[in-house]
């Protein structure tokens, strides 16, 4: 075609411009900064372990964990997202704006342990969610092994192991409380 | 002497000037800038100008990370622009080094080098956020505000 | 002429008063007219003077002091040549001219790219010193087809005045000799597709690459002042009847320079960039060609008469 004949059919066509407060509507799905719902996280760590730039990082205390994540540092992959076992993570619909300072934008989230039902140590959160797809099909009487803490998981697991192999009796049976 | 600092101000909002390079980031921020200046988003319509020598320039647009090998065109190019001048670092690069922080080849990020006045966030910003950004520091550049007193602003925010 | 008719030209019509504004219109009218023939919104009406108004008001970048009496001397010339260019053009029926006037505003016109190669070299910047080069190359070859169509004009109307060609019978010298002009005027306003000079992106801004600030801004004037006298000298040789009163002039004068410049704004628009061989080759062919035949036409006016 030739280059007169386009640019007439631009000037009859008027531009395509949009005028500048006017913008284009974001798309379905976008990917913006990530958000955490702290009340499902379960601590584990596999969005650290994934993220390429180490805009997610975890860190275990005490009584709680720490999920820090700066967008500075993020490239917007949706890894993490994808990863998340709980579905805790999820990409803002929109991007953020732009900043003045370089830590500006960083976000600290806590996420509070939740004590064991047996000894009342602050554990990681277990959810239902987790639960219901890890656990599937799983004889009650393990399932309810998944709500302890680590150390009293070894614990009773020691202490079956000393029932059936020392004493040769079957494991003592747990209720679910 | 009011008028012409009022008529000068206007004159900087409506007409700037940007230079842009890239200091070695992976490119992605360069399309969407160029994205800005097609048809779709025209920066032309607000005065904006993407010009070739840094010594016309208003507003240093900056992407990547700042490489070894361009530490010392980026120091130059900012010398040459004449005041008064910004800085808009554009995408996740300048601001902390993204994906290729702690690399050994990596000086950055910018702040280390430049003041910067503008960081758009995003890896890479949408066009609309380029502008939104760009805007900004036309703000910047028009009222000329203090350096510091603008970062004192920008942690508050 | 008498004084005050020196000054009003040179101040008001056509001088600085009008043709600032005129070269403001005609450089945003470019922009705008480009932008809308890629499909884009374009910069509004004000932007050349904002531009002008922003550059004025930064901070001056310091130079050695030799090299910085050039590159502030130079633009100012620039300026000053293209107003005294304007000043020269016989628009109106009333302008009387002297003798030799002709040739003044040739000198005049000739002055913008001469500044620049000079502003080029002056400013020891690479960049610069290729498009000063450029320029100077292309400076010769569209000078020669340019200067014979103007040589061909003054043997025609056997006057080097310039109301005496404006008022000169139409005639295929003539027509030769303005067509001529009007292949010249893109590589002197070095737009596409002879943009070889200032070639942007490729030699960043050509000779005006070093220059900031004010002087940038005194050379988007120069550029502009540029367009207004250029446009302004082929509507003046090619017009071959005159209104008579001063307002129709104006009118007719004003409006024909803006469809001038929209015209070649389409051309700069549709074409590409050439290489400095091709643009030199179109201006001895083509160029030298059209003033040739012009020339022979004006010098042996029987020619024409024994075609007619
Ligand atoms: S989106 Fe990608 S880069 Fe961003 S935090 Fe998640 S994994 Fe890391
Ligand atoms: S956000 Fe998801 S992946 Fe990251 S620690 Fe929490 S549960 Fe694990
Ligand atoms: S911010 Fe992201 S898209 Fe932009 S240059 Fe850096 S890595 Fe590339």
């Amino acid at each position: 075609m030739n280059i007169f004949s386009v640019l007439l059919k631009n000037l009859r066509m008027g531009p395509a411009t949009l005028r500048f407060p006017e913008e284009v509507p974001y798309p379905k799905g976008f990917h913006g900064p990530v958000k955490i719902h702290t009340e499902k996280c379960i601590c584990c760590g596999m969005c650290a372990y994934v993220c390429v730039s180490g805009a997610v990082r975890v860190a275990e205390h005490k009584d709680n964990c720490e999920w820090v994540y700066s967008p500075g540092l993020c490239t917007f992959c949706g890894k993490c997202v994808s990863v998340c076992p709980v579905e805790a993570l999820h990409m803002a619909a929109k991007s953020a704006p732009s900043y003045f300072n370089t830590k500006a934008l960083d976000e600290v989230h806590l996420v509070p342990y939740s004590p064991c039902p047996e000894c009342g140590r602050p554990t990681p959160p277990v959810r239902e969610v987790l639960r219901a797809k890890a656990f599937k099909g799983v004889a009650p009487n393990v399932l309810v092994k998944s709500l302890i803490c680590q150390r009293c998981r070894q614990k009773d697991s020691q202490r079956a192991l000393v029932s059936i192999q020392v004493k040769g009796e079957p494991p003592p049976s747990r209720s679910d409380k | 002497m009011r008028l012409i600092k009022k008529l000068v101000s206007m004159a900087r909002r409506r007409s700037p000037w940007l230079f842009h390079l890239n200091t070695g980031g992976c490119n992605g921020c360069d399309i969407e800038f160029s994205a800005c200046l097609a048809p779709r988003y025209d920066v032309e319509q607000a005065g904006i100008l993407l010009v070739g020598s840094p010594r016309h320039a208003d507003i240093l647009c900056v992407t990547g990370p700042v490489t070894r090998g361009t530490r010392a065109a980026l120091e130059t190019i900012y010398a040459q622009m004449p005041e008064p001048k910004v800085v808009v670092a554009l995408g996740n690069c300048p601001a902390t080094c993204d994906v290729f922080a702690g690399s050994p080849a990596i000086e950055g990020p910018l702040d280390r080098i430049l003041p910067v006045d503008v960081y758009v966030p995003g890896c890479p910003p949408r066009p609309h956020d380029l502008i939104k950004g760009v805007a900004q520091a036309v703000a910047i550049l028009a009222d000329q505000q203090p350096r510091d007193r603008r970062i004192i602003e920008g942690v508050n925010q | 002429m008498s004084w005050e008719k020196v000054f009003f030209a040179l101040l008001i019509f056509p001088g600085l008063l009008y043709a600032v504004p005129t070269a403001w219109l005609m450089l945003w009218l470019e922009r705008k007219f480009r932008a809308r023939m890629q499909g884009r919104i374009g910069p509004p009406f004000y932007q050349p003077f904002f531009d002008f108004v922003k550059l004025m008001a930064k901070r001056r970048v310091l130079r050695p002091s030799f090299d910085s009496i050039f590159m502030m001397g130079l633009p100012l010339v620039s300026v000053s040549a293209g107003l005294l260019a304007l000043a020269l053009l016989p628009i109106s029926s009333d302008s009387r001219g002297f003798a030799g006037d002709l040739v003044l505003l040739v000198a005049f016109l000739e002055v913008p790219s001469l500044c620049s190669v000079l502003a080029g070299f002056a400013s020891r910047s690479i960049f610069g010193q290729v498009g000063a080069t450029r320029e100077a190359i292309l400076s010769i070859t569209y000078n020669l087809p340019f200067l014979t169509a103007i040589v061909a004009l003054a043997y025609s109307a056997q006057s080097l005045r310039l109301v005496d060609i404006a008022a000169s019978p139409a005639g295929g010298v003539r027509a030769l000799a303005v067509l001529t002009i009007c292949l010249c005027l893109p590589v002197k306003l070095r737009i596409n597709p002879f943009s070889v000079s200032n070639a942007e992106q490729e030699i960043y801004s050509g000779p005006a690459t070093e220059f900031s600030g004010p002087q940038l801004a005194m050379w988007e004037l120069a550029h502009g002042l540029e367009w207004v006298a250029l446009t302004g000298l082929v509507v003046c040789l090619g017009l071959t009847f005159r209104t008579g009163t001063w307002i129709g002039d104006f009118a007719i004068y004003t409006s024909l320079s803006l469809v001038l410049v929209i015209l070649l704004t389409i051309l700069a628009t549709g074409t590409a960039r050439l290489k400095i061989q091709q643009a030199a080759r179109f201006y001895w062919r083509w160029g030298m060609g059209l003033s040739l035949v012009a020339l022979i036409l004006g010098v042996f006016p029987d020619i024409e008469r024994f075609i007619r």
